[in-house]
């Protein structure tokens, strides 16, 4: 059942991913990640992974895409004429992904993982809050202050480039 | 039963921490022009993080459960940081506006090295990645400062792109590295994997991350775009400082792998090395901008170190280390000295209006011309001896066919780079540039002080070699 469900999800997913490169409608394609980041999610339910597929729901389709359909409208697109789908270039970059996904496929065929489905065996219990927090800020806290320090230069560096270029100050 | 993390050690992060609060300070600094304090901020900050390194050398601290290891090699990784920093900041005095508050410049600045201090001194991936995207964050801003050139911005942009790709297939290669070891630190590179299979796909993933960062082909197509849209002062950076953190990285990456890994690693070092003499040499002969000479020069100089990585087991290690301390300081001095030529210039500077400079300002003719020599790798000049003990790690390890053509590529390179010294002394007429004026400034004392190392890392190359080697006393043992 878990194994159905799998590959169900991983299939929506694959051609959610296509559809955001090939459609031509910036909406639709907005409209293609958000069925991506649902099914995202639904993969993490399925790996036992509860938190993350919550902050999946409320980061990603809640408050990113939001600002994706809200830059989108912003934009004011208009409706271009069709071009067509294989421009110059498209099957060889189409070619060389197919190459690459062939290699992961022989190298997961190789290599089964230990538990032999495609998650690597049986589903672990989701560890509490509780231990993610004291996790979080014991083993890997040098990791998070780290990230604090990243959003901080991205902050700088949003100022920087959003400030007009005849502002002095 | 509060768990408290036992091992928090910030000492180990003194050097970021000072460099941390420095970039803070510096957002609050205003004013403009020559008054500002900015310059003056910067500069001490700099400077006091490379007075701690001596104070951390030989400690080896360890610090957040090995997620930061502030070893030798990583310390001198940073002092050479830090001087590029403090050159830049010469060159940036004429390369930014003066009306022009550059608070955040600087603070942008001392962010990227506080990312580069972290990669190179960890022991974690997570953690190289997370110093990797500090860095290249505040790089693709730094490309993009002077937002009303549009080369600039084109670069920024272009940057960003591709850098977000190469973060995401580095972040790619660190996940199938968790999935092989189930760990994300360096060292279970050496552990046996419960999925082998997986390790060398994960290795050469990470190379294409880093090798992003050190523009070796394929991933090279950014280097010429950028550094000519950037301020100089900002190319100056970037064709030294996040390559020298980058091959940092890959000298831990390398010495920490075993088994399959590691042939794949090797075969990855191999072909980006001969590609980027290929790629580096052939264009860099077609390009009328100095500039985007030398960004295809720094792609084969790269490519040159990139020999030493595979041939660890004969003192590559030292022998690389070596390398980009030539490399820091003869590319560093090149940078410089066309900042001051190229300021208050609209178009770009093309090699032909170097023409005379020789007869109107000899000495820096004369800087310049030291620069392209080791930059050929010709005696006396440490260039020589970089490329020298980078062959002979080299040929020691069985990289034969690499070594030969790396000694075609540099027979090439001779065409372009003397070119440059040719065009300064034989012939005259050109834009009429004006060189440095008489007295002593900062950045002539950098350039001077450039020149002086480049010749001396030629006469007492073992000198130098030896505290190269005295930095990864690990690697050069021999793994």
């Amino acid at each position: 059942m878990e194994t159905a469900i799998f590959w169900g999800l991983s299939f929506c997913a694959v051609a959610a991913a296509l559809a955001v490169v090939f459609l031509r409608q910036a909406v639709n394609g907005v409209m293609s990640l958000l069925a991506l980041m649902l099914v995202m999610a639904g993969l993490y339910l399925l790996l036992g992974a509860q938190l993350v597929a919550l902050f999946q729901l409320i980061v990603y389709a809640g408050a990113v895409l939001v600002l994706f359909v809200l830059v989108v409208m912003l934009l004011n697109l208009e409706r271009k004429p069709a071009r067509p789908l294989l421009y110059p270039g498209k099957p060889a970059v189409a070619s060389l992904l197919a190459l690459c996904g062939a290699g992961f496929a022989a190298i997961l065929r190789w290599a089964p993982p230990p538990g032999g489905g495609p998650m690597g065996g049986a589903v672990k219990p989701a560890p509490p809050i509780e231990q993610l927090a004291i996790d979080l800020f014991t083993e890997r806290l040098l990791i998070f202050e780290l990230t604090s320090v990243l959003l901080l230069a991205a902050a700088v560096g949003a100022i920087v480039m959003s400030r007009k270029a005849g502002d002095l100050s | 039963m509060a768990p408290i993390f036992q091992d928090v050690n910030l000492y180990c992060l003194l050097p970021e921490l000072v460099l941390l609060t420095g970039a803070v300070v510096l957002l609050f600094v205003r004013g403009a022009g020559r008054g500002s304090a900015a310059l003056p901020v910067a500069a001490t900050t700099v400077i006091v993080a490379l007075a701690a390194v001596p104070l951390l050398w030989g400690e080896r601290a360890v610090g957040f459960g090995g997620m930061i290891v502030k070893d030798n090699g990583a310390l001198l990784a940073q002092a050479l940081l830090l001087i590029t920093a403090l050159v830049s900041f010469a060159a940036a005095a004429d390369a930014l506006p003066e009306r022009k508050n550059n608070g955040e410049y600087y603070s942008l600045l001392l962010f990227s090295l506080v990312g580069m201090g972290i990669m190179t001194a960890a022991g974690d991936l997570l953690v190289i990645f997370l110093g990797m995207e500090i860095l290249a964050l505040s790089l693709y801003v730094l490309v993009g400062f002077l937002k009303v050139v549009r080369a600039g911005m084109e670069g920024a942009v272009k940057y960003f792109l591709l850098g977000s790709v190469a973060s995401a297939v580095f972040l790619l290669g660190l996940a199938l590295t968790y999935g092989a070891t189930g760990s994300t630190q360096l060292v279970a590179f050496t552990a046996p994997a419960t999925m082998p299979a997986l390790l060398p796909a994960a290795a050469v993933l990470l190379v294409v991350g880093l090798g992003f960062k050190i523009a070796a082909p394929p991933f090279h197509m950014w280097a010429p775009d950028v550094y000519e849209g950037a301020p100089i002062s900002v190319a100056t950076y970037i064709s030294v400082a996040p390559k020298i953190a980058a091959f940092v990285v890959l000298l831990r990456l390398a010495g920490e792998s075993a088994g399959p890994g590691r042939e794949a690693l090797t075969g990855a070092f191999v072909f980006m090395s001969v590609a980027g003499m290929a790629v580096g040499n052939l264009a860099a002969l077609r390009q009328t901008s100095l500039v985007r000479m030398l960004a295809y020069s720094g792609i084969a100089q790269a490519a040159y170190i990139l020999i030493g990585l595979p041939a660890l087991s004969a003192g590559g290690a030292a022998a690389v280390s070596f390398y980009l301390l030539v490399y820091m300081f003869m590319n560093l001095g090149a940078f410089a000295s066309l900042a001051h030529l190229s300021r208050r210039r609209t178009g770009t500077l093309r090699i032909d209006d170097l023409a005379g400079l020789a007869s109107r300002a000899p000495g820096h003719a004369f800087a310049l011309a030291v620069f392209m020599i080791a930059l050929t790798g010709i005696p006396p000049t440490g260039g020589f001896f970089a490329k020298f003990y980078v062959f002979k790690a080299g040929i020691q390890a069985g990289y034969l066919g690499v070594v030969l053509v790396a000694v075609v590529a540099t027979v090439v390179s001779c065409f372009y780079y003397l070119r440059v010294v040719m065009v300064m002394y034989g012939e005259e007429g050109g834009a009429g540039l004006r060189g440095l004026p008489a007295g002593v400034t900062m950045l002539g004392a950098a350039i001077g002080v450039m020149v002086v190392m480049t010749i001396l890392t030629g006469i007492l190359p073992e000198r130098f070699l030896q505290a190269a080697s005295a930095a990864f006393p690990l690697l050069a043992a021999g793994m």
